[in-house]
């Protein structure tokens, strides 16, 4: 009875492995990933992050990138292939070296994280639709950035 | 992918315990000790983060995850304080196992009657 | 039984008999690692599930879900434990239920449990951490050595 559902059990996890291997080869096709340009008429404008964007989606590795910014910062949050996550701290350097290069007067903060990615998709939704004022930008920003340095 | 990854990673861990039961013939706190420590051993040479990052909970969800959190929590603490950090520091970082497994273990005596 | 025909055997017959038990013990091994990798790769399977459903639904970053994740884990633990089915899933997979953090909470509830008998200080509290003991002990202590060389290097080799 037991091996019954052993045997059932190896079949579906190997079904899953099938599955799972299946789509990631169809998510990331050698084209270029799609990046939202942010057009908000409060407060600072998402140029900047547009921008590094663009510069950063021209990365084969970066399979998809989010970005806001203020008048001094910018976090952007990225994805990248999964077998590079084996060098994640050398991809963070390599792509916050590239956007720094481009806008050496803002302070960069880059993140792999998947929940800072999340969270800087949410903003972004919000300042298309115009719903969010500078100010609470501003808030947004220093919370994403506390978020992102926190250990335990 | 990296629930794949997860899978795989993690059964790879548990293979090289039991390789550990029924090769070397070692008892389970042997075995759990040894792999604790070379979770150490791998965070001191920054083999363990990048292991995390690709794997996510196929490594931190092993016992070995625990000596790496060990070694973060000491390496954190004496940036900031010098060496006696390396002392003071170690379970800034991890206690999620072990107070876990206490405040469970005592819960579980009071709810649970103990099996022949 | 098996020792008795060994002797009335023909010698060639004698050395096929040493080379097939020599032979058959790897087996049980190479079952038991592929029971093992199944197991323990569930379990990690559901960790990263419950990793991932902390990330999208609570405040937790990739950093820092790795806590709730493991107390969760515990606490499923301490219900397979109560009833009895870890024990049973341990015969089963070995070290798969060891290794990963449910074995080592399996290992303090399962300890607290047995000892409620003898009082809840020293038979709950004296023996939850027989085999948590040298876990945490060699842990920390490996971790410290680990440490020390490498804030030392650090603040000589400047690397």
């Amino acid at each position: 009875m037991l091996k019954r559902y052993f045997i059932l059990y190896i079949l579906i996890l190997s079904l899953l492995a099938a599955c799972s291997n299946e789509l990631s080869r169809e998510q990331s096709p050698s084209q270029d990933i799609e990046v939202k340009h942010i057009s908000s008429n409060q407060g600072s404008s998402q140029e900047p992050s547009n921008q590094a964007k663009d510069i950063l989606s021209k990365n084969e590795d970066v399979t998809a990138v989010k970005a806001i910014n203020n008048k001094d910062r910018m976090i952007i949050g990225v994805k990248v292939k999964h077998h590079k996550r084996f060098n994640l701290e050398k991809m963070k350097k390599k792509l916050t070296k590239k956007v720094e290069e481009s806008f050496p007067d803002y302070k960069i903060e880059l993140s792999t994280d998947k929940k800072i990615y999340l969270e800087i998709e949410k903003i972004e939704e919000k300042l298309q639709s115009n719903d969010l004022k500078s100010k609470e930008l501003e808030k947004e920003i220093d919370r994403i950035s506390k978020l992102s340095k926190e250990q335990t | 992918m990296i629930f794949f990854w997860a899978f795989v990673i993690g059964g790879l861990i548990c293979v090289i315990g039991q390789i550990m039961f029924d090769v070397f013939k070692l008892s389970p706190a042997h075995t759990l000790t040894s792999l604790v420590v070379l979770g150490s051993l791998l965070d001191g040479l920054g083999l363990y983060e990048p292991l995390i990052d690709f794997a996510g909970a196929g490594a931190t969800v092993p016992i070995t995850s625990f000596g790496n959190s060990l070694v973060h929590g000491a390496m954190l603490e004496a940036e900031k304080h010098g060496i006696i950090g390396v002392v003071t520091g170690m379970f800034e970082v991890t206690s999620a196992g072990i107070s876990a497994a206490i405040v469970f273990g005592v819960i579980g005596a009071i709810l649970f009657k103990p099996k022949g | 039984m098996a020792n008795n025909k060994k002797k009335n055997l023909p010698p060639q017959a004698q050395e096929y008999q040493a080379f097939q038990s020599k032979r058959e013990v790897k087996r049980p091994i190479f079952k038991n690692c592929l029971k093992a990798f199944l197991i323990g790769g569930t379990i990690c399977l559901i960790g990263q599930c419950i990793s991932t459903f902390y990330i999208y639904y609570f405040n937790f970053t990739e950093q820092t879900a790795g806590n709730p994740t493991t107390a969760t884990l515990i606490f499923l633990t301490m219900l397979l434990t109560g009833f009895g089915i870890y024990d049973r899933l341990g015969q089963f997979a070995g070290a798969g239920s060891a290794v990963p953090v449910t074995g080592f909470g399996n290992a303090v509830i399962s300890a607290a449990i047995e000892h409620r008998t003898e009082g809840f200080i020293l038979g709950v509290g004296g023996n939850m951490l027989k085999l948590a003991g040298p876990v945490i002990v060699y842990g920390v202590f490996s971790a410290f050595i680990v440490a020390l060389i490498k804030t030392i290097l650090l603040k000589w080799g400047g690397f």
